[in-house]
Formats: structure tokens, C-alpha cells, sequence
């Protein structure tokens, strides 16, 4: 997990230790705290809820956030960290001040001395209800009093009498009653008003009832009194009630209850002890939450306020980066953030400027290579399409550019490639273009065209048409050479035979006109006078030889008249298999001669039937002049999808290679009596069909292949 | 908050008041008790510090699909204050202001903790076959109570009982 991701989790990891923290605070029943409690927990409830929030459109982001929001988020949780952090401490503090301080204030000293201080005013009462007990007890059974209660004492000598026991005893008030709680007498020191008769209260009642003494203390107006109640006891029962009353002294009383307002108060501190400190906590958590959520909102807004310019900015960058260029940012007056947008906005529009400049020399620049491409284009289109083989060689003598053409027509090696020094291709068989390279450069003339004949592997010979210029740096920025290489070979062969043929008519014209008549005149000589020469066998001999070789130089015209006026092929639709049967139907006499049948008889070839049954029964006699009687002849047929090819063999001797290389040439022939042209003719034909006649093996067996194509288009054939 | 239901479930677990119902011919009279720890009352008492109980009776007729119909409430609020120096205890009742001094702690506990036969509700106030019930607040306070207006709104300790009848 990365950084970034890590941080996303930082509300949820609050969230939940505040959740953490509100489930340890969540106040119970007897831990005091009351509402501020429930106010703290909702407190911290609602913050964990804002952070649970928070942290979840967090982690259900996905693409990049809303620029300036982390950075908002950051600085909110940095300003309530920072506040976060002292209030903490502080409250800790706090929390640890107010334990020591209820430590101090609930010491056991202070209890011991508020115990001690309440025993002695517990102490103070008790002593005044035991006097007052001791001495009513001293007139339980006094006979005066019974008389008085009973009647027998008139009013006047009980209220002295009264008075006496007040004085004596001192007592503020004492009253009188008999068994029917009537007031027989009573006396009070100081106010007469005072002597209004009240009624018993059950306690005087209790006393009367039991026959026991009993006080109690009683809060008047004027302070507290003790009541002592002591039942008059006659010889049966009792008599009458006897009801005095103590003022206590008002100093002493209320330093009493004050000991026992302290008691009290420091007992309730003492059991409201952990209420307190709740309390406190509760208080300063309270105003911790308060603090901090108002932190919060002050950083947020504060964040929002300082961020939003930041956000604005990022917002622009990122625009930028997407290649928005027309952004301008609002302009924060007079701060560092203000300078920092006016400076951004100054960026971008030089930026823009750049790039439109940048936009537009690229277009000037593409539409150039555009122009420069489309130059190259028709300069290599040109090239791959010209039949004539062209190198440019630069002034470093290395091969620039070459073509197809020159590849194919000179059939060049896999080393002929550009950046190859053209000095180290151009030997071997290669060396006529080398020295023909040689003599252009070292000329003063700046083109040379030259013929010559280039013996290539396999033994072609190629006859070359080599032309070649020097390219002057001054014009073209490129110094260098241009050769450009034809084929010409085909060009000088039908040079060479329209050439014969010319010869062949000019012979045929000059020639045969005159041998019939010598023919003729022989064949007169011979029949007129035979009878009448001395030596007729001379004479036939010398007649016939006369006959014969006009009629040799017929022939011989005749195959030339041929060569020079070949017609052009009559194709149609021929089968390969009558071909052969038209062989062995001429052949059929030699037995040594086998004419194999194709499969498919419905195998057809476009051809001009005559011409090709032409070339084939040259080729078998041919081969029946060349061989001897043991020798095999055989014929036979190959059918493709695109040629028909027809092949002869025979095992004869075979012919020499030196032979061979010349054995389609016009008037080579290495029979005595033959004109040479056989062949010449064969091939002649076979190239009017598109096709060829090839010598495949020289011996062993001897092979000559006449392939044709079956199809010829309409445009060829015409 | 399912927190705060959980404990309040389990505070009225685990007491085990009583409240009965008395009808009378012309009053409907409330027994109820509190069986609250001795220490609740005793301590706090012993002292010194004032204890008070805040019944708070309600008659309401049963509804089946709404709120329960309020027929009648009544407030009695009794307060013992000790008096350490005499080792008594004035028994005050603040609605009527009747109070009474007693010396034996366990008279002050029972008036705190029973409210024994109190007349809550004029019967012709009810009808006859109609089911109502009756519920018995109690708040207890230790110590002087908050006069402030919001001390109200958060009782400190609580006991709820309830009891249906029906007059016949």
C-alpha cells in the first residue's frame, strides 16, 4: 500500500479511535456526568460520523480528487491536531490537578477532624438532654407538683413554687399538666406572652404514657430549646406532666450546626467524590469537543479560503497538462498567492504562444516532409517501375540507391545494398561494371555510355547497355555518380536477327531466282546430252552434284526465307496429346522412338499447331540424325495449370558444351549438310508463344524441353 | 443509543418493586414500594445529607394501536432531613407540607420507599371493562435538588413500575 492510500485511511483510523474513545466514555448510570455526558458522547458520535464520511468518499475515489481537497484536508487535520494535541494535554493535567486536589480536600485528616468536630456538638446536646433528664428526674415524684396536679395547690403556690424550680435548675420555661393535659401552671423568664398554653406533642405524650423523662430539641424562632417532658408519678399512675424548657446558648448552637452543615456538605462532596471529577471531565471534554469542532469549522473555512486559489491553480495545471491552453486564473489582490496566479497566467499565455508558434512550424515542417515524401515517393516509385537498372553512387563511392531493376538484370548478391563500398561489389563477374564505374570517373566527360557483354553465373552471358553522369554538388547538394544499367540483350538479339533476316531475304531475292534455271538447265543437260558425252558417269555424276546442291541452296534459301519472314503464330486451342500422336504417326517407323500419352486427353494448349509440330519434328530429327539405331528416343508431355510443356530425350552421345552455347544461333549447325537455322527457328517460335525451348542436360540424356504457355492473353497473342 | 436501552433494561431487571392497585368504591387507591439497596436511603442519611423520592403516578386507558390515553397524573415528592445533632430525621412531605421528626432511620426509609394506600384518581373518572393501566415513576434524589430547569430533563436514578386492571 502506498503513501496516498495510506493517508486515505487516516479519517476512518480516528473515526474509530473516536469511536473507541465514545464507547470508554459512554456514560452508565451511577458514573455521574448526567446530560454533559450525553452531550459529549453525541458530540463525539457526530464527529466520528463526519470522519466515517469523510474516510469513505475518500476510499470510494477513484479518479483523482477535486485539486486543493487534500491539501484542504490536510491543513484542517494539521490545525486540529494542533489544537487537539494541547487541549489534551491540558485536560490531562487538568484531570490529574482535580484528583490530587480531592486527595487533599478528602484527606482522612480533615474526615478524622469534621468526625471529631460533629462528636463534640453531639456531645453538647447530649449533655444538655442528660442534665435536663438527671434534674427532671429529681421531680418525677415531687409532692408539690402532684398536689398541684391533683388540685390540691392553688394556682398562685404552684406558678412560686414553679418559679423556685426555675430558678433553681434554670430553666427558661416550666409548665405544668395534669394527666388530662390541662395546664395546672406554668412560668417563663422574661416575656408573659410567652405563657400561652400550647398542646402536648406526641413526645410529651410518648413521656406521659411510658412514665419515662424524655427531651427533645425544638426550633423556635429565637433559636433552638431543649424540651425535657418528666412524667409526675403518683403512688398508681401517673399524675400529670411536667414540661420544661432549656434555651441553648446561641454561640454554641451555631457553631454546632455549622460543624454539622460542614459535616453534611463534606459528606455529600464526599459521596458526589467520582460525580465530581465526571463532571470535570465531562466539563473540560465538553469544552475540548466544543474547541475542537469549532477549531474544525475555522480550519475548514480558513483551509476553503487559502486552498480555494491552490485548488483554482492545480485545476489550471491539470488543464494545462490535458493541453487546455486558453486558462487564465482569477487574481487574488495583494498576496503571495495573487503573484503566484499572475505569474501562472503569464506562463500559460507564453506557453500558448510557444506552442502555437511550435503547432505552426510543425505544420510547416510536415507539410515539407509531406512535399519531400511525396518526392521520394515518385522518386522510388519511379525507380522500382523503371525497367533499366540505376545505382547512385556517392563521392565516397559508396552505393546510395539502387533499384529492383538493377538487382534483377544484373542479379545481384545479397552484399549489393546502400552504404556498400561500390569498389569491393563490383569484382568477379561484376568487374566490367566496376571498370566501367572506373572510366566515368576518371574521364573528363561528365556522361559515358558504353556496350559490353557481361558473363553472369550459371553461365548467362548479358549483353549491357551501361550509361553513367556525374552529379555535380553545385545544383543538387549531392556529388556523386548515376549509373543506369539495361538489359539489352533480347534488344541486339532481335538486332542480330532482324539482321540475319535481312540477309536471308537479300540471299533468298539474289539467290533463288537463279538456281531453278540451273536446276533446270542441269536436269536438260543431263537429259539431252548424256548420250552423247564419252564418260556418262562423269557426266551423271557431275549433273547430279549440279542438282543436288541447287537443290541444298533452295533448301537453304527456303529456311532463310523462313527466319526472315516468319509469320506471326495462328493460336487456337489445341490438344497437347494430338501433338504427340501427329509425332507418332510421322515417327512411328523408328522403333527406337517412344511417344508417351498424357493422362489428360482433354489437356489443351493456346498454340499455332503448325508451328509447333514445326519445332517438335525438328527436335526429333534432331535427335534421329544424332543418334544410332540402339539409341532411345522418347516423347512424352508435362501439363500444368499454366504450361504445356513438351520433351525429348534421347541417349545418344550428347553434345558438347561449347556447342551448346551457340546451338540456337542462326546458321550454327554441326551437321555437313545442315543450314543451321533449325533451332533458330524452334526457338523463334517458341519465344512467339511466350514461351521457350530449352537445352536441359547436354547428355546422358540429351533434353530439349519446348514449354509454351496453355493461356496466351488476348493482347500477346495479337 | 442501543447501549443506553441495554443498561435501562437491565437497571428494571434487577429491581423488584411492587405496585398494587386498590379500588375502592369511590377511590382508586396506589400501594407501591421500592426495593431499592438499603444503602441507596441509609447511607447518604447517616450522613447527614437529605434524600428525597419523586413519585410520579400515572393513570392512562389502554389503546392497542396508539398511544395510551392520559386519564390522570399526580407528583408526590417526600424528603427526609437528617439531623445529625439530634439523631432525628423530619419527615417532610412537599406537597402538603406535613412534616414529622422521628428517630428511628428505618420510619424514614419506609416513608421514602412506600407509598402505602394513596388516593390517586375519583373512580367515576374510570368505566367499567375498560382495561388502564397504571405506572409508577420514581426518582430519587441525594442531596439538595437542582432547582435549574434542565435537571429535569436527566433523572439520576429511576425505578418504573406498571400494573393493568380493569374495574369490574
Amino acid at each position: 500500500m502506498n503513501r496516498v492510500n495510506a493517508m486515505r485511511l487516516v479519517p476512518l483510523l480516528m473515526a474509530s479511535l473516536l469511536l473507541t474513545a465514545t464507547v470508554m466514555l459512554w456514560p452508565s448510570t451511577d458514573s455521574g456526568g448526567g446530560l454533559l455526558a450525553w452531550v459529549n458522547v453525541s458530540l463525539m458520535l457526530l464527529m466520528a460520523l463526519l470522519l466515517v464520511q469523510y474516510g469513505i468518499r475518500l476510499l470510494r475515489e477513484t479518479g483523482e480528487p477535486a485539486p486543493g481537497s487534500r491539501l484542504r484536508a490536510k491543513l484542517v487535520i494539521a490545525l486540529v491536531t494542533m489544537l487537539l494535541v494541547p487541549a489534551m494535554v491540558i485536560q490531562m493535567a487538568a484531570s490529574q490537578m482535580v484528583d490530587k486536589g480531592m486527595d487533599v480536600w478528602f484527606d482522612v485528616r480533615v474526615d478524622t477532624l469534621l468526625d471529631r468536630a460533629l462528636n463534640l456538638a453531639q456531645g453538647f446536646y447530649e449533655r444538655v438532654e442528660k442534665d435536663m433528664k438527671r434534674d427532671l428526674l429529681d421531680y418525677i415524684s415531687d409532692a408539690a407538683l402532684l398536689a398541684a396536679v391533683t388540685g390540691n395547690m392553688d394556682y398562685r403556690t404552684s406558678n412560686v413554687y414553679l418559679t423556685e424550680m426555675s430558678k433553681a435548675e434554670g430553666w427558661q420555661k416550666v409548665e405544668l399538666f395534669d394527666v388530662n393535659e390541662r395546664q395546672i401552671g406554668g412560668i417563663q423568664a422574661g416575656e408573659l406572652t410567652a405563657l400561652q398554653a400550647s398542646p402536648l406533642n406526641s413526645t410529651a405524650r410518648l413521656a406521659m404514657r411510658l412514665g419515662r423523662v424524655v427531651t427533645e430539641l425544638v426550633m423556635h424562632k429565637n433559636g433552638e430549646v431543649a424540651v425535657g417532658y418528666a412524667p409526675l408519678v403518683g403512688p398508681v399512675s401517673v399524675l400529670g406532666l411536667l414540661r420544661v424548657e432549656v434555651q441553648l446558648p446561641a454561640g454554641v448552637i451555631q457553631n454546632a450546626r455549622s460543624v454539622e452543615e460542614d459535616y453534611r456538605n463534606y459528606r455529600q462532596l464526599e459521596r458526589n467524590r467520582q460525580t465530581i471529577r465526571s463532571t470535570f471531565t465531562h466539563v473540560m471534554l465538553f469544552v475540548t469537543l466544543v474547541v475542537v469542532l469549532l477549531a474544525g469549522v475555522v480550519a475548514l473555512l480558513f483551509a476553503r479560503r487559502l486552498t480555494a486559489p491552490v485548488g483554482e491553480l492545480a485545476e489550471a495545471l491539470h488543464r494545462i497538462t490535458e493541453g487546455d491552453l486558453d486558462v487564465e486564473i482569477a487574481h487574488s489582490p495583494r498576496d503571495e498567492l495573487g503573484s503566484l496566479g499572475r505569474s501562472f497566467n503569464t506562463m500559460a499565455n507564453r506557453l500558448k504562444q510557444n506552442v502555437e508558434a511550435i503547432e505552426q512550424a510543425q505544420l510547416d515542417l510536415t507539410s515539407a516532409l509531406d512535399s519531400s515524401r511525396q518526392r521520394q515517393y515518385v522518386l522510388e516509385s519511379l525507380l522500382a517501375n523503371l525497367h533499366s537498372g540505376v545505382v547512385l553512387i556517392d563521392s565516397e563511392h559508396r552505393v546510395r540507391l539502387l533499384n529492383q531493376a538493377v538487382r534483377d538484370i544484373l542479379q545481384l548478391p545479397k552484399e549489393w545494398k546502400p552504404s556498400a563500398d561500390f569498389a569491393e561489389l563490383s569484382l568477379g563477374n561484376m568487374h566490367d561494371i566496376g571498370d566501367f564505374y572506373d572510366e566515368l570517373r576518371h574521364q573528363e566527360e561528365d556522361y559515358l555510355q558504353r556496350e559490353f557483354d557481361m558473363a553472369l553465373s550459371e553461365g548467362r552471358t548479358l549483353h549491357v547497355l551501361a550509361r553513367g553522369a556525374r552529379l555535380s554538388a553545385s545544383g543538387t547538394a549531392f556529388s556523386g555518380y548515376l549509373l543506369v544499367i539495361d538489359d539489352i540483350s533480347e534488344l541486339a538479339e532481335a538486332q542480330k536477327n532482324k539482321a540475319w533476316a535481312e540477309v536471308a531475304r537479300r540471299l533468298a531475292h539474289e539467290i533463288k531466282n537463279p538456281l531453278t534455271p540451273i536446276k533446270l538447265s542441269a536436269e536438260r543437260l543431263q537429259r539431252r546430252f548424256r548420250k552423247q558425252v564419252d564418260n556418262e558417269q562423269v557426266f551423271d555424276v557431275c549433273t547430279k552434284a549440279i542438282i543436288d546442291q541447287t537443290e541444298r541452296l533452295q533448301r537453304l534459301i527456303s529456311d532463310f526465307s523462313t527466319l526472315a519472314r516468319m509469320p506471326q503464330p495462328k493460336l487456337r486451342e489445341v490438344p497437347v496429346n494430338t501433338l504427340l500422336s501427329d509425332m507418332y504417326e510421322l515417327f512411328h517407323s523408328y522403333r527406337r522412338i517412344s511417344v508417351k500419352i498424357i493422362e489428360d486427353e482433354h489437356a489443351l494448349c493456346q498454340c499455332d499447331p503448325d508451328q509447333v509440330r514445326q519445332v517438335l519434328i525438328n527436335l526429333m530429327d534432331n535427335a534421329v540424325s544424332a543418334t544410332d539405331e540402339t539409341c532411345a528416343i522418347r516423347v512424352y508431355a508435362v501439363v500444368s495449370d499454366a504450361f504445356a510443356e513438351w520433351h525429348v530425350e534421347d541417349d545418344g552421345d550428347g553434345i558438347d558444351a561449347e556447342n551448346a552455347t551457340k546451338l540456337f544461333e542462326a546458321y550454327y549447325s554441326t551437321k555437313s549438310d545442315g543450314s543451321g537455322l533449325g533451332l533458330a527457328i524452334a526457338k523463334r517460335i517458341a519465344e512467339d508463344h511466350g514461351g521457350d525451348l530449352k537445352l536441359l542436360s547436354l547428355a546422358g540424356p540429351t533434353h530439349f524441353c519446348l514449354k509454351l504457355p496453355r493461356h496466351v492473353q488476348e493482347k500477346e497473342a495479337t | 443509543m442501543a447501549v443506553l436501552m441495554m443498561m435501562q433494561a437491565s437497571f428494571a431487571e434487577d429491581a423488584s418493586d411492587t405496585l398494587h392497585i386498590q379500588i375502592k368504591e369511590k377511590v382508586i387507591y396506589c400501594s407501591a414500594e421500592l426495593s431499592v439497596k438499603n444503602s441507596v436511603f441509609k447511607l447518604p442519611m447517616q450522613d447527614g445529607i437529605a434524600v428525597a423520592t419523586e413519585w410520579h403516578v400515572k393513570i392512562g386507558k389502554v389503546r392497542q394501536y396508539w398511544l395510551n390515553e392520559s386519564i390522570g397524573n399526580i407528583t408526590v415528592m417526600r424528603r427526609v432531613e437528617p439531623d445529625l445533632l439530634t439523631h432525628s430525621w423530619l419527615l417532610v412531605d412537599v406537597s402538603s407540607g406535613i412534616s414529622q421528626r422521628v428517630y428511628s432511620i428505618d420510619d424514614a426509609i419506609v416513608f421514602l420507599s412506600v407509598l402505602k394506600h394513596f388516593p390517586v384518581l375519583d373512580r367515576s373518572l374510570l368505566l367499567t371493562n375498560v382495561p388502564y393501566r397504571a405506572a409508577v415513576n420514581v426518582n430519587i434524589h441525594v442531596g439538595a435538588i437542582n432547582p435549574a430547569w434542565w435537571a429535569s430533563l436527566w433523572p439520576t436514578t429511576a425505578a418504573s413500575m406498571r400494573k393493568d386492571f380493569t374495574l369490574p
